[in-house]
This record gives C-alpha cells, structure tokens and sequence, in this order.
C-alpha cells in the first residue's frame, strides 16, 4: 500500500512523515524544505505501508519542479491513499490545493495539522468539514506527535466519499465532453486531464498529442475560447476563480475567525523585524549574539577535549594528554614510525578537529533555534527586499539560506527556480556563501587569532560575504544572467517556540555529518598530511628538507603578496578536497594551537580567512554544479569567480592592513 | 491598581530603562577609549530623555509622579552600584546592541503608554532583545568561569575573579519590564497609523 503525501510549503508534512515512519527526515519552520520525494515504512495493523513526502507545492501546475514531481507521482503512481497536510492555521490558503488533488483521487485524507495554533485563531467544525467533503479530517500536531494514531487508522479503514469542485453548467459541460475523449485515448483520471487541458496544461498538451489525440487538442481549444468569450478573462483565471471561491466557501462553512480585533504576537513581532529601520539592525545584533554565544560558550569545552587529546604544559613538567600517552604505549609493540603515523598524524588531526565540536553543535543549536522559531523565515523576507530593489528573483533567497548549512544541498535546491538564468544566478552565488565547514575554518581560526573579538571577526566575514553576493547578483543581472524578477509570495510561518526534541534532531543531523566526516575523510587526509611532513625518511618531522617543506619553499613566493605562509598555502591546496582539512595541515605541521598562533600575524590570518571565504568550493560543490548544469564552462566560470574574488580581498585586505599597522 | 495603570508605568520605566541601556552602550562604546563616570553620565541620559519626551508628550499628573518616582529610584541605584563595574570592557558591537534595544524602547514608549499595538510591538521586541542580551551575557560569564578551573586543571589557582557587569543589572531590569505581554488583550489597533489619532 502506498500512501503519498502532500501539502503546502512549511505544513509539517515532514514532521508527520518522521512521527508516521519514524524517520529523521530534515524538518524546518521554513518553506521549502522537502525538494526531492522522500520515501519511508511503516507498519499498521501487521500491514507494511509506504509512504512518500512530496514536496511543498501551492498547486499543481506545471510551472515548477515541486509541482510536476508532486502530480506526475501521484498519476503515475497511483497512490492507494493521499494525505493533504494543511497547516489549520492558515487553512483558507491551503484549501486551495485540495480542490485539484480532489480531480486526481477520491481517496485522500486531510490532516489538519498544527491544529493547537489554529485553535487560538479559528472555531473549526471538524463534523461539518469532514460531511462537506465526504472524507477523513483529523487534527494533527505532528511536532508533538498528536493525531497519529487516528492518521494511521484513517488510512486503513477512511471513509472515502469524496466531493468534487463543481465547476458551474458551461463549464462542466466542457469538461464532461473533454473527459469521455480523455478515456477513449487511456488517458486517466481523465477529469484531471480534461480540467488541466482546458486550462491550457503545457505538460497535458503533450501528453495527449502522444495518446493521438490531436483532434482532441483542437476541441479543447476551441472550447477555451468559447469559455473566454463567455467570462471576458482567460481561462486559468476563470478555474482558478472558482476553485478560490470553493475553498474560500469552505473555509467560510466551517470556521469561525476569533479574536478578529486583536493582534497576534508574529504579527506584533513581524511589524518590527520586518520593518525598514528596525529590520537589519535587529538582523546585525542576532548574528552578533548568536556568534559570541557560540564561540564563548563553546570555549570551555573546546580547552576539555584539547586538554584530553593533547595534555598540558606546566612550570614544574608536563601532563600528558591521549595522544602521548597512546603513541608511549604502542611504541612498545610497534615501529616508532607507525605509532608517530596513527598518534601524532591521525589521532592528534582528529582531536584537532573534534576539538571544534562543540563550537559547530553550538552553532547549529543556534541556527536550528533560529530556524525552528520562523526568524530565519523573516531573514529571508528582510533580505527578499533587498533583493527585490536589485532586480534578483525572490525564490532565490533559499537557496541562498541554505547555503550556509552545505552549498551541496542549496545547490540541489536551486532547482525549485523558474528561469534557466535565475537558476545559474543562483548557483554561481551560492559558493560565495560560506558553509558549515569553512565556518569550522574561520571557527578555528578566529579562536586563535582573535580569541576575544572571534565574534566579531565572524560576524565581518558574514556580513561581507552577503555583501558580495548581493553586489555581485546585481551585476550578473544586468550582465551575464539578463532576466525579468517573477512575483514571489514568501510565505512568513507564525513563530513558535522550537521544541528541544526538534532542535535536538536538527543539531544531531548537521553536525553527525561533521563528526563522520573527521572519522573518516580527515583523519585519512591527516595520515597524508603526516606523511608528506614524514617522508623522506630521516628528516626533521616538518622541517624544510620534508616534502611539505620542498613544496612549502616552492610557493612561498605566491604568499608574500597576501601575507600567506608556505605552510598556509598547503592548507588552501588540501582545502579544495575538503574544507576541514585545513586545520588538519595547520595542526599536523605546526604540532600546536600555539605554534599556529606564533606563525602567523593577525593579519594575515585574516587575509586566509578571506581567502578561504572565496577560493573555490570543495570538490562535492563542484560536481554538484557540474551536475545541475551540465557545463564544463559554467563549472570555470564558477572557480574563476571564487579565486578572483578571494585574491582580490586578500590582496587588498592584506596590504591595507600593512600600509595601516593594523594587526602586524 | 488597573492593568491599565500598570501598563503605563510600564511604559514610564521603559523610557529610565532605555536610558540605562543608553548608558551602559556609552559605558561600553567609550570605556574602550576613556574610562567616564558612570554616575555623570547616567543622569545627563537621564535627564535629557526625560526633556526629549516632555517636549512630546502632553503628560498629566499620574505621568509626572510615576516618572519623577522611577527616576529617583533608578538614578539612586545606578550611583550605588556604579562603582563595583569593572572599566576595561570595551565592546563596539554591545554598545551598538544596547543603543538598537533603546531605540526600540523608545520608539515603542508612546504607543505602550497609549495602549496600542504598534508602539507594543516596539516595546516588546525590544524587551525581549534585552532579555535575551543580558542572558546570552550571563551564560557566556558561566561559560568564563568553568573555562577558568579547566584551564586550572593540574595548577593551584585562585577563585575566580566575579565582577559585577552591566548584564546582571539589564536582566533583571529586562524581566520587570514584561509586565504588558501579560496584560496584551488590552491594547488596540492604530487605525490610521501615519496620524496616530483614530483607534478602534
């Protein structure tokens, strides 16, 4: 059996589909989280049932991906049972997409979720809502786990009397003519197609051109004009008309608006972070307090893990820490060479970056606060505004956001674009955002370097990357990515306040990803690294005559404009592979946070970081690009925009600063 | 005492609360330059928002009393405790945090007086923001102090130095001024927002 479900963006539909599968699928108080289908089990009454989360669509037209993956899935794969998440909250809107998903299956069942908030809002007559559309209506609140039970024995044992829009005597005369053709060329739900023809359906066109139908094509078109004649509007407009007045009709029917005089908290709390003076500076201060909370509550965690990998030196000796007291004990039954290689390269690497675990938790505790509470929704908006004025598509403000968790997936998303030009817009800018793991990076190294202002130091370098990316968008739209902006409703979720559960799993997901990435692909590239600082044998473990030496001489000149060390620019070539990386070089060849610290300037840790903010992506970026695109060039034009931008700020930053005596 | 009542002095206190956060920005902007008097500089905040908002806002007696009263007692409190703060705590992005979560207090003070939403919108973004500033504050201070006895470990130190911050203060300050979230059902809509003279 299997069941599909379906809903507006931000419904919770991925919230029910984890408390009906038990999953741990991504969720988010964000539209537009689910891009691609996503298939789970679950057993009810001895019965296996599988169930699909479709993504987040308004309607079911063929104007975007959401849509066409939403409706070409359930026509072709015939779901047994359809669940319609509507978020009861904002359920007029949401109705909308029931009146099409009711012309494709009489089997669907609506979960009115989120139905605790829309209790504070509406008086719901759930009787009433259930006899009017002849089919199962239960309340939800999937993020408490609410409603599950009765969900799960709807499916089995729904009544399913399904009432369609009835689309007024001209109309549905048309529709009934177009349906009987429909079924005599195979083509079913043959309403579905006969609505989707009338309304001039690109995607149904074709298909019915396939099924031999080209007499049909000119039936329906002459039947459109005739509808057009008769309304004095285009037909989309006129079925899109009385679907809104069913829905509205509907919602009319069986919910009474309390309260109507007083205003809401989100709306209170809208009208100032969203307003024109308050927005940004209120936008500033949160990224300001969630980056100092982050870096100054993470310290003493970070000083406990580094204390247990690496020890302590003291006035009177030294206390040893995990790494000394493990190579000790394994030299006595191994090679001096193969202990130094798993201790002093792969465990101290690894304990170099577990010690950035707790600031990568806390940061992703934070942002899934943020997320999870609907502000990061309202960051969105601010920045839509901005965009807006620029000219840049709206939609292409999630991509964006997201970026900042992996470019991989935000790249993936840019697929929810209309336009070829928006959708390469968006991917050539999206690298520019920094992701988690250079985050890691800056996190690194700005604790190093700038211990007391690291907030600051990553409050600048994320100010300045949104900059450049809103510049740099302005002008490829006015020059290589030419395009019209398309209207865009950014849809603002109320806020709510996360659970612990919710911010517990969206923590877990994005940092099991740091942590099985440091047990894997770093602590191997950390073996490579100690062995380039090992090898020839009888060197000086890092010393100029060792192979990271020979090619630390060999591009060191490259350095002295941007105020890089040799040992630096390794850091950058092993960065390509991986982001993370670059602290594994910096610790593996400099043994210690101190002697990174006395290695570089202020400066010129700063002119790294710009540099790494911009240089190009990680290879997992790159074949995503080259992936979505399908195009060596644009996958060049990407890298030369990363390294022109990187140089240039570095080179500026670096010299300035010098010219200044800031920071030397 | 109505809620009513108490929505105003609310709004009162906002206006010596929102010069508390003035001061302590100036405390915070210019004590990375130039260590300045707490106590001086407090009353000259003070003062002059209570004469920037006399100069708009037609007050009566109730308004005079609740005020006078709030300045005395917060001047008071500011000229006892002024002297434990530390002065070597200059911190740009602070002050400019403290000088946004004034504005907002003042930019919201007439309508929460005047029991409407959009100036309540103001007052309670800015409430919150202070709340949530001074207890991110204190968090990190907690976070300080386990990350002096871990940097202790294996050594004899000292207990750790605790000295009063501005934080501790706001935080407590922050709560007090909640009291209007509580009684929201008694705000109304502004219905010609621009002139600010028609309501429900």
């Amino acid at each position: 059996m299997i069941v599909a479900m379906v809903g507006n963006p931000n419904t919770g539909k991925s919230t029910l589909f984890n408390e009906l599968t038990g999953a741990h699928q991504h969720v988010g108080n964000w539209p537009g989280v689910t891009v691609e289908k996503k298939v789970g089990e679950t057993v009810i009454e001895g019965k296996k049932i599988e169930i699909v989360d479709l993504p987040g669509t308004y309607s079911l037209t063929a104007y975007s991906t959401e849509e066409l993956i939403t409706r070409n899935f359930i026509i072709d794969e015939k779901p047994d049972v359809i669940i319609h998440v509507v978020d009861a909250s904002n359920m007029e809107r949401n109705l909308y997409l029931l009146t099409e998903l009711l012309e494709l299956s009489p089997k669907i069942i609506i979960a009115l979720n989120m139905f605790d908030e829309a209790k504070k809002k509406y008086r719901i007559n759930l009787e009433k809502m259930r006899k009017v559309l002849g089919i199962p209506v239960i309340p939800t609140v999937a993020i408490k786990g609410k409603g599950i039970e009765e969900l799960k024995q709807a499916i089995l044992h729904g009544d399913f009397h399904a009432h369609r829009v009835d689309y007024k005597g001209d109309i549905e005369k048309r529709i009934k003519i177009l349906k009987e053709k429909m079924e005599a060329v195979g083509l079913v739900p043959s309403r579905w197609y006969a609505i989707k023809l009338l309304e001039n359906d690109v995607e149904v066109i074709e298909k019915v051109r396939d099924a031999g139908g080209k007499d049909i094509l000119h039936t329906a078109q002459h039947m459109r004009h005739e509808i057009e004649d008769v309304y004095g509007d285009d037909i989309e407009s006129v079925i899109t008309s009385v679907r809104y007045s069913f829905s509205y009709g509907l919602f009319s029917e069986i919910a009474e608006q309390i309260n109507v005089g007083g205003k809401t908290i989100t709306e209170m709390i809208d009208y100032v972070v969203t307003h024109k003076i308050f927005g940004i500076p209120i936008f500033i201060a949160v990224m300001y307090l969630s980056f100092q909370f982050v870096f100054l509550v993470a310290t003493p965690f970070q000083d406990a893990i580094d204390f247990i990998f690496n020890g302590k030196d003291l006035a009177t000796g030294h206390i040893s820490g995990l790494v000394d007291i493990s190579y000790a004990w394994m030299s006595s039954f191994m090679p001096t060479w193969a202990a130094s290689l798993i201790n002093y390269g792969m465990l101290r690497g690894l304990g170099a970056v577990l010690t950035f675990t707790p600031v990568i938790m806390l940061l992703f505790l934070i942002l899934s606060f943020l997320e999870d509470s609907g502000y990061l929704a309202r960051v969105a908006f601010i920045m839509d505004n901005i965009m807006k004025r620029m000219g840049l598509e709206g939609r292409g403000i999630i991509p964006l956001m997201l970026g900042f968790g992996c470019n991989v997936p935000a790249i993936m998303a840019t697929r929810t674009l209309k336009g070829e030009n928006e959708r390469k817009l968006s991917i050539a800018l999206n690298p520019l955002i920094p992701c988690g793991a250079r985050i890691q990076v800056f996190a690194f190294l700005s604790y190093i370097f700038f211990y007391n202002n690291a907030a600051l130091v990553m409050w600048s370098l994320f100010m300045l990357s949104i900059v450049v990316v809103f510049l740099l968008g302005f002008v490829y739209r006015r020059t290589i990515f030419k395009g019209e902006r398309e209207p865009f409703v950014l849809e603002l979720p109320p806020y709510r306040l996360p659970t612990l559960k919710g911010i517990g799993i969206h923590m877990w997901e994005k940092s099991e990803g740091f942590l099985r990435k440091a047990g894997t692909i770093i602590v191997g590239a950390a073996a490579i690294i100690w062995a380039f600082a090992a090898l020839p044998w009888g060197v000086k473990y890092g010393s100029a005559s060792s192979y990271i030496g020979i090619l630390a001489s060999f591009l060191a000149p490259v350095g002295t404009y941007f105020g890089f060390t040799p040992e630096a620019i390794i850091a950058l070539f092993f960065g390509f592979f991986a982001k993370e990386v670059v602290i594994d070089v910096l610790y593996v060849v400099y043994g210690s946070r101190t002697a990174i610290a006395l290695a570089m300037t202020p400066l010129q840790a700063y002119s790294f970081m710009l540099f790494i903010l911009f240089y190009t992506p990680c290879v997992a970026t790159l074949a995503m690009i080259r992936g979505e695109t399908r195009s060596n060039k644009f996958l060049l034009f990407v890298i030369a925009e990363g390294f022109i931008l990187a140089f240039l700020f570095s080179f500026v930053v670096y010299n300035i600063g010098l010219v200044l005596g800031v920071g030397t | 005492m109505s809620p009513e009542k108490k929505i105003k002095i609310s709004a009162i206190y906002s206006v010596s609360l929102s010069a508390l956060t003035i001061y302590f920005g100036f405390y915070y902007l210019i004590g990375y330059i130039i260590p300045v008097t707490p106590a001086a500089l407090s009353l000259v905040s003070l003062t002059s928002l209570y004469a920037l908002i006399a100069l708009k806002f037609k007050m009566d007696k109730f308004f005079v009393v609740s005020y006078t009263v709030i300045f005395f007692l917060m001047s008071l409190g500011i000229i006892l405790i002024s002297s434990e703060f530390m002065r070597d705590s200059g911190d740009f992005m602070s002050s400019f945090i403290l000088f946004l979560i004034s504005a907002l207090l003042l930019s919201g003070f007439r309508g929460t007086y005047q029991q409407l939403y959009n100036g309540f919108s103001m007052y309670l973004v800015g409430v919150f923001l202070l709340i949530s500033y001074a207890g991110i504050e204190i968090i990190i201070l907690l976070a300080n102090i386990l990350d002096y006895y871990i940097q202790c470990l294996g050594e004899h130190c000292a207990t750790y130095p605790l000295a009063m911050k501005p934080e501790f203060i706001l935080f407590i300050l922050g709560l007090l001024a909640t009291y209007p979230y509580f009684a929201r059902e008694k705000f109304r809509r502004c219905v010609n927002d621009k002139k600010g003279t028609e309501y429900d």
